[in-house]
């Protein structure tokens, strides 16, 4: 297998070059190499390095790739070309910086990559320091499998970094359940919570940590919430100082039905934290749910205090560099929407 | 050799195709095989990430050590011990390990209901394309409880290789045991014994045939610190079929001096003897229950197969030699609650066995018997005379709730206070007894046990109770049946039971003078019963607070209810979770939402004291306030619902109920099957559509068939006597099979009838 690769497009801006320290970071993290592309009108341009916007010491050890035509359609086939294991960008350009929406570009790379891109808020306070440390992680899981496909990568990722990764269940009024063979609802509070609590962590775990992944352990802690899935992702990852928050989602920003669309990104703020969302087209992952994993991930987007947005592509492991097989290993069966055990 | 399973239509298994990991534990927890000793999870023989096995045995608690302290985090509570795994068998083709993680051409387990058999198809292919077919078999013997059997077959099907086969007994899942290997001749095992020195010895004998050619010998023996192997290898051939038959033996100290060796002596022996004679005998017994007590839904599938489902394991759970143990909430179908008892097993679970297995209902009374001195202590440390009931209880009777509760993230500590306030549990005890009694006519039981549990109770309402300044009788601090509403004042449902159970220490009283003088005349003193005390009975019975408003006829659940926010529990839906951990804890409480069936479920225990006016009055106003928050709740509001004769609204909750196992639509069912749901779906299908009620003479019917049911057909016992009830749209049919003498049948307004055994045992009523 090939070293991973880390794909970085910077368009010369200083709001472009926000990205380069998160991806440094998870390359760092990922033993994965750091490509730098600049993508121009063609023809490309004999200086790349100086239109780069970063310093020399910022560019050290990276590669620096050229290419000529639209942004995102360039970006996402230099991924696939040099099988990127992720796409790290600022999620708006310098254009957009005053509007409250997501770069156009970032959002079309975000709909069409094949790989998991990690966006990066580009007004941060003291941006390329911030990025160092990376020890929380927050994943929200609605119960549902499509959602757990957020796992393993994250996981993964935050036993690299030897961050502690928080998974946190929200219990919703309104929504509706996930209709998925093998969701896991939320708990009784009160049917002798002596024992459901516990026992119902425990299963939780079963299924959604480390252990249902064949993964080592990590330091996960389970939480638990109720209420309105943004407004309690965004409060639980403010009271647990998440640097990074990994949600589940269908890569598809603008959904009619969406209480909030991809406009929104836009609304991030300061530093310091990053969004993360998983998407789901895999067959397997195809479920009712993942319209409701959308909308609140995307508005878990919009108000974030936060920086990252990586989209995880269903065939690719982005972290491992290759096919996750292990995400859905073992698991076979009639796989019909009916929950019916028997 | 473990012959094969016996012929079965669809309706008599359950069939799990394929593998979830996400789903595996609870599958494992439906395809449980259990005997009222033992009871072993559907775990995969060779493991997977995926996979909580779990053998548990009936009153092997660790700490076994009770105290009248009760525990504070619920880790300090005795909980059922897990024993090793005896399922355990690995097979590798030419020293790779077969795994359901490799590719699978086939795989499924059905769980035959009928015999009570697990059978697992597999066809494994390898990397190099080599398939090897598994089938596998288990049972717990339930004519021989020590005796758990097993089978492994193994074809290689388009190969020869070296197979390799080990059968484990593994002890690296088991909790609440030290471990120590044996090997006594030909036999091997694993002793465990609690920290407070309760043994349990597991003991293997296996055989390895091949097809057309005998046992295949030598095979060996691998000691491990926690686990014990016996390892064959050997050259498979293609298409030739090779059987590992296992018998494991398990005995405790609890009944056995000397378990290790009466476990050793009793797998080689058994093994020796082959286990054909041991099949047929398990087979038998299933056969007898099932013809007691299953119930056939023709027209509606799905609660047909609750209904199997739930009773298979109702009958996998109960004993009727063991006095000394109960049936916990989750039977020994998983670690939930730790094995604890509570009071569904008297409201909800016994029922049943009253009216099928009555050995296996009195044996369960008598576990509260032997408990009665433990209920005596709490009654006195609590401040009250008689015998209060543990609210969870394990091996001795004295109080296991623990009193505080860790919160989901492992840290926040909440107090838990049904084990200082949910005194309800004496009067459901007091309640069981009598139905026992009343349907048996069991006066040997009564007379011995039955009538001191019914004294003694009734002795602590009148202790509880207080009569205040508007001369009546008030019972203040408790929680009922609905625990989203803690400390309330009045709960009417005690309050009704605890009447209930002051009238039932009356009758006990003067059921003893005049059927079992020397009992009363050694029990009345021994309690220092006195002519006052039971006129004190009576004076409480008839002044305790009800609850019930004649103007409205609504049946007010505590004092102060009704006072409470009214919150529209359907404009929360559709939601994901129950109420209380949408609006938490504190909200709750402020609010009318009800946990689960509280004053629908007295509708139900004392029918024969409401009027029809009052209980339709109590089911508008209650069920829409009900979250349903527990397992307990649905099946009595169908039941209700039925009586009504709401048929649309008894079809949903029938179904509801029928999802919490077969669905897992409340996400637990990985720790253990719903004891409590599958016992109030019988009662909901037998009290509510079939109107099944007790008359001193027999038995009374009030159907209230359900559109779409063609029938429903069940057996009853009734004092000895069998009786087969058929209840179709425009018609009943009771028919006496066997049984001492005639029993009178009442039907709605008609003139009861009598049947007799042999000549008018049979007889047709039509309905409307």
């Amino acid at each position: 297998m090939s070293a991973a690769f880390v794909l970085v497009p910077l368009d010369g801006s200083s709001f472009s070059a926000t990205a380069l320290p998160a991806a440094r970071r998870v390359a760092g993290a990922l033993d994965a190499e750091v490509g730098i592309l600049h993508v121009a009108e063609a023809p490309v341009p004999e200086d790349l390095r100086g239109r780069l916007g970063i310093t020399p010491a910022e560019l050290a050890g990276a590669i620096v790739i050229g290419a000529a035509g639209t942004p995102e359609s360039e970006i996402c086939r230099v991924a696939v070309e040099r099988h990127a294991s992720l796409i790290v960008m600022s999620s708006q350009g310098e254009r957009a910086a005053h509007e409250r929406s997501l770069g156009s570009t970032t959002a079309a790379v975000i709909q069409a990559s094949d790989c998991p891109v990690l966006a990066v808020r580009p007004d941060m306070a003291a941006p390329r320091r911030s990025l160092d440390v990376i020890s929380r992680i927050l994943l929200p899981l609605d119960g549902s499998p499509g959602a757990a496909g957020a796992v393993g990568p994250a996981v993964e990722l935050a036993r690299r970094i030897g961050a502690r990764l928080d998974l946190l269940h929200v219990a919703t009024a309104g929504a509706a359940l996930p209709a998925a063979r093998g969701t896991m609802l939320g708990p009784r509070y009160l049917d002798a919570p002596q024992y459901e609590w516990p026992a119902w962590s425990n299963e939780f775990l079963r299924r959604f940590g480390p252990t249902a992944h064949e993964l080592p352990e990590a330091d996960v802690r389970m939480h638990h919430a109720s209420g309105d899935p943004a407004d309690e992702v965004l409060r639980h990852a403010r009271e647990q100082a998440s640097d990074l928050v990994a949600v589940a989602w269908h890569q598809t920003l603008a959904r009619g039905h969406a209480r909030v669309s991809g406009t929104a990104l836009l609304s991030f703020k300061r530093n310091q934290r990053g969004l993360c969302l998983q998407h789901l087209n895999s067959p397997l992952h195809r479920v009712a749910s993942q319209e409701e994993l959308a909308i609140h991930g995307l508005r878990v987007a919009a108000q974030l205090e936060d920086q990252y947005i990586s989209l995880d592509p269903p065939t690719f492991d982005p972290l491992l560099g290759r096919h996750p097989r292990g995400w859905c290993r073992g698991c076979f069966g009639a796989g019909k929407r009916n929950t019916t055990l028997l | 050799m473990l012959a094969d399973v016996g012929p079965a239509t669809a309706d008599w298994l359950a069939r799990l195709p394929g593998f979830e990991p996400l789903r595996e534990r609870g599958i494992e927890t439906l395809l449980t095989v259990g005997n009222g000793l033992t009871g072993t999870r559907g775990s995969l023989e060779e493991g997977t990430r995926a996979s909580m096995p779990g053998t548990f045995l009936a009153g092997v608690f660790d700490p076994a050590r009770e105290t009248v302290e009760p525990p504070g985090h619920p880790g300090e509570s005795p909980g059922l011990v897990t024993a090793p795994d005896w399922l355990r068998v690995l097979v590798d083709v030419d020293g790779r390990r077969l795994s359901v993680d490799d590719e699978t051409v086939e795989h499924e387990r059905v769980l035959h209901l009928r015999e009570s058999v697990v059978r697992r198809t597999w066809r494994h292919r390898d990397a190099s394309g080599r398939i090897t077919r598994i089938v596998t078999l288990r049972c717990a013997s339930a004519a021989e409880p020590h005796t758990l059997l097993q089978r492994v077959s193994i074809v290689p099907e388009n190969y020869g290789g070296r197979v390799r086969l080990r059968a484990v007994l593994d002890g690296s899942n088991a909790s609440g045991l030290t471990l120590e290997p044996f090997v006594a001749d030909w036999v091997t095992g694993l002793e465990g014994r609690t920290a407070t020195g309760v043994r349990v010895a597991m003991a293997q004998a296996s055989e390895l045939t091949a097809e057309d050619a005998g046992a295949l010998t030598g095979h060996d023996v691998d000691r491990e610190s926690v686990a014990v192997t016996e390892r064959w290898e050997w050259d498979a051939e293609p298409g030739r079929r090779y059987d590992l038959d296992r018998v494991v033996a398990i005995f405790t100290s609890r009944e056995s001096r000397e378990p290790r060796a009466e476990a050793a002596r009793h797998a080689s022996r058994r093994s020796a003897a082959g286990t054909t004679q041991a099949l047929d005998d398990h087979r038998r017994w299933w056969a007898q229950r099932w013809r007691d007590a299953d119930v056939q839904v023709r027209g509606d599938d799905r609660i047909a197969r609750a209904l199997r489902i739930g009773l298979y394991h109702l009958l996998s759970a109960a004993s009727a030699d063991d006095e000394h143990v109960s049936i916990g909430a989750r039977a020994l179908t998983g670690g939930a609650y730790r094995g604890h008892v509570f009071w569904e097993t008297e409201i909800y679970v016994l029922p049943f066995f009253v009216f099928t297995w009555p050995a296996a209902a009195r044996a369960l009374l008598m576990y509260r018997y032997h408990t009665l001195a433990a209920a005596r202590v709490k009654a006195s440390r609590s401040g009250f005379r008689g015998a209060l009931y543990a609210w969870e209880s394990a091996g001795s009777g004295h109080e296991v709730t623990p009193s505080v509760v860790p919160g989901p993230d492992g840290r926040t500590m909440e107090e838990i206070v049904t084990g200082t306030l949910g005194h309800h549990i004496s009067a459901d005890i007091a309640y069981a007894v009598r139905q026992y009694w009343v349907v048996t006519g069991d006066d040997a039981f009564f007379a011995a046990a039955g009538a001191e549990i019914a004294l003694e109770t009734a002795r602590f309402w009148a202790s509880r109770a207080r009569r205040e300044d508007d001369r009546r009788f008030h019972v203040r601090g408790v929680v009922g049946p609905d625990e989203y509403h803690e400390t309330v004042d009045d709960s009417a449902y005690t309050n009704g039971m605890a009447a209930f159970n002051l009238g039932f220490g009356i009758e006990a009283a003067a059921w003893l003078r005049a059927h079992a003088p020397e009992r009363w005349r050694e029990l009345a003193p021994r309690l220092g019963l006195s002519e006052d005390e039971l006129d004190d009975w009576r004076t409480v019975a008839m002044a305790l607070v009800t609850g019930h408003d004649p103007s409205t006829r609504l049946i007010e659940q505590f004092a102060g209810y009704l006072g409470l926010e009214d919150i529209d529990l359907g404009a929360l839906e559709p939601r994901t979770a129950a109420i209380d951990v949408l609006l938490g804890r504190e909200r709750t409480r402020k609010t009318q939402v009800v946990k689960q069936a509280d004053v629908v479920l007295l509708c139900h225990l004392l029918a024969d004291r409401l009027d029809d006016k009052t209980v339709a009055a109590c089911f508008d106003y209650y069920e829409p306030r009900c979250d349903h928050a527990s397992s307990l709740s649905p099946s009595i509001h169908a039941l209700v619902a039925a009586r009504l004769g709401r048929a649309d609204v008894a079809e949903r909750y029938l179904d509801r109920a029928a999802a919490i196992d077969l669905d897992d639509s409340m996400g637990n069912a990985a720790l253990g099957f719903h004891a409590g749901n599958a016992g109030g779906l019988w009662q909901a299908v037998v009290f509510g559509v079939a109107g099944v009620a007790v008359r001193d003479d027999g038995l009374a019917f009030d159907p209230r068939p359900l559109p779409g049911w063609e029938s429903l057909s069940f057996p009853l016992t009734w004092r000895g006597r069998r009786a087969e009830v058929t209840v179709a749209p425009d018609r009943l049919d009771v028919q006496l099979t066997d049984g001492p003498g005639a029993m009178r049948v009442h039907v709605g307004s008609h003139e009861p009838a009598s049947l007799h055994p042999g000549q008018h045992q049979h007889r047709t009523w039509f309905l409307r």
